[in-house]
């Protein structure tokens, strides 16, 4: 019952669903959440990790705690309600997440960690829970060992520890959501639906991300049928994207694509749009995140809304503005790329 | 005609059948859970025309405590 336990966040969830309501069920220009890279350090080298760098320039760079703690208050006055914490791997340096995870005061927010799960041991997941972790999402490739253990850079027991680590998030309370890419590539494979089921079985929430089309996955273009078997997965399967409205019981609304509504923060302190998308829209040390999130929903394609992931799906936009997919560090300005055309009209710049 | 009414949002929002409601407790059944629970709410209130306040939708734990928490509004189930 772990938001129940939370007040603030049960208040700031309903303010957020009763806009989103009022607004026809689009999410709109309304914050709600920050995805935060605090430090890219990681024990794995996964095939298709999206924050991964070629020279490790920035392994040693993280936002202050003092930075971290201005930033959870401005959010949480923005009505922001989910914090999601994510490297790099997180539990490669326990003492440290502690303190992130007490500067952001979590029982303001609905806290989540991303991790690989190599190091979610029993122990580690209590401490966790007990220090308001509310769900932790572990990345799964499927039920096939060898290519979960391949894809993650050989390491060899990759696979078993990520299945322990979710039934340790579980057993400590938290919610525990196998994190699944869903692309051209699996949409009818065997393995995605044994996961699908697995996660089913388990009582787990399957979170979905979409194969981006750039770096491994850059010839992954899903065509119409695949987002038809994706809607179909949806209707049978408990599960997540970020595009679907996850109050619908119906499971048929889309609430939309969610840049700048849950921006991604790099341990430099940049804010891109989103975690796939490396457009940069400010800086939390320069500027406040208000002001950031304002002039991020002044750019059409962000603020208005879109029913389809931008990032996995609207390839025209990322042929336009993103010919060279780069990294998070390296992220494209938005203020150079946009031009006058780009922006909704009266919206502040 | 309000014990209809409260079952329907049930029924419909938690995608249960009306055999399942008696005695049914917040994460009784998979699909009320935290996110179930908000939805849930959010139904009851628009069909009652009513705001409930942050400590009763935390209070709202099983089926049988929610018509005393709707009586608090002035509906009576």
């Amino acid at each position: 019952m772990a938001m129940m336990n939370k007040p603030r966040v049960v208040e700031k969830v309903r303010k957020f669903m009763k806009a989103q309501k009022k607004n026809d069920n689009k999410v709109g220009k309304l914050p709600r959440a920050i995805t935060l890279n605090y430090n890219n350090v990681c024990n794995f080298n996964c095939e298709f990790c999206f924050s991964a760098e070629k020279n490790n320039a920035h392994l040693n760079d993280c936002l202050s705690f003092e930075e971290i703690r201005h930033l959870a208050d401005q959010a949480d006055e923005l009505g922001i309600w989910e914090i999601v914490l994510t490297g790099g791997e997180l539990l490669v340096a326990p003492d440290k997440l502690f303190k992130l995870i007490d500067a952001f005061k979590p029982e303001r927010f609905q806290m989540i960690i991303i991790s690989n799960g190599y190091l979610m041991t029993k122990e580690m997941a209590k401490k966790l829970a007990s220090k308001g972790i509310d769900c932790v999402g572990i990345s799964l490739s499927g039920m096939d060992e060898t290519k979960h253990n391949k894809e993650r850079g050989g390491v060899k027991d990759a696979h078993k520890k990520a299945l322990e680590a979710l039934d340790n998030v579980h057993a400590a309370g938290m919610a525990a959501w196998p994190n699944l890419i869903f692309g051209h590539h699996n949409s009818t494979d065997p393995d995605l639906y044994a996961c699908l089921d697995y996660a089913k079985n388990k009582g787990y929430t399957t979170y979905f991300m979409m194969a981006m089309p750039f770096g491994t996955w850059k010839d992954n273009i899903m065509d119409a049928n695949d987002l038809k078997i994706l809607a179909d997965i949806r209707k049978k399967y408990d599960c997540c994207f970020d595009t679907w409205d996850m109050y619908d019981p119906k499971r048929e609304r889309i609430s939309g694509c969610w840049t700048v509504n849950r921006t991604y923060i790099t341990p430099l302190g940049d804010v891109l749009v989103c975690p796939y998308i490396n457009i940069k829209i400010g800086n939390i040390k320069e500027q406040s995140l208000k002001e950031i999130l304002d002039y991020g929903f002044s750019i059409k394609y962000f603020g208005n809304y879109s029913p389809m992931c931008i990032s996995a799906h609207n390839r025209e936009f990322r042929k336009k503005y993103l010919p060279d997919a780069g990294n998070i560090f390296t992220p494209r300005d938005a203020h150079e790329i946009f031009g006058k055309e780009d922006y909704i009209e009266d919206a502040k710049e | 005609m309000n014990l209809e009414k409260y079952d329907e949002i049930f029924m419909e929002a938690l995608e249960l059948t009306k055999d399942q409601l008696d005695g049914l407790e917040y994460q009784g059944v998979s699909s009320w859970d935290s996110v179930g629970h908000m939805n849930l709410i959010g139904e009851i209130e628009d069909a009652f025309n009513i705001e409930m306040e942050t400590d009763d939708v935390i209070a709202f734990s099983s089926y049988e405590k929610g018509k005393e928490i709707l009586s608090k509004y002035g509906v009576e189930i």
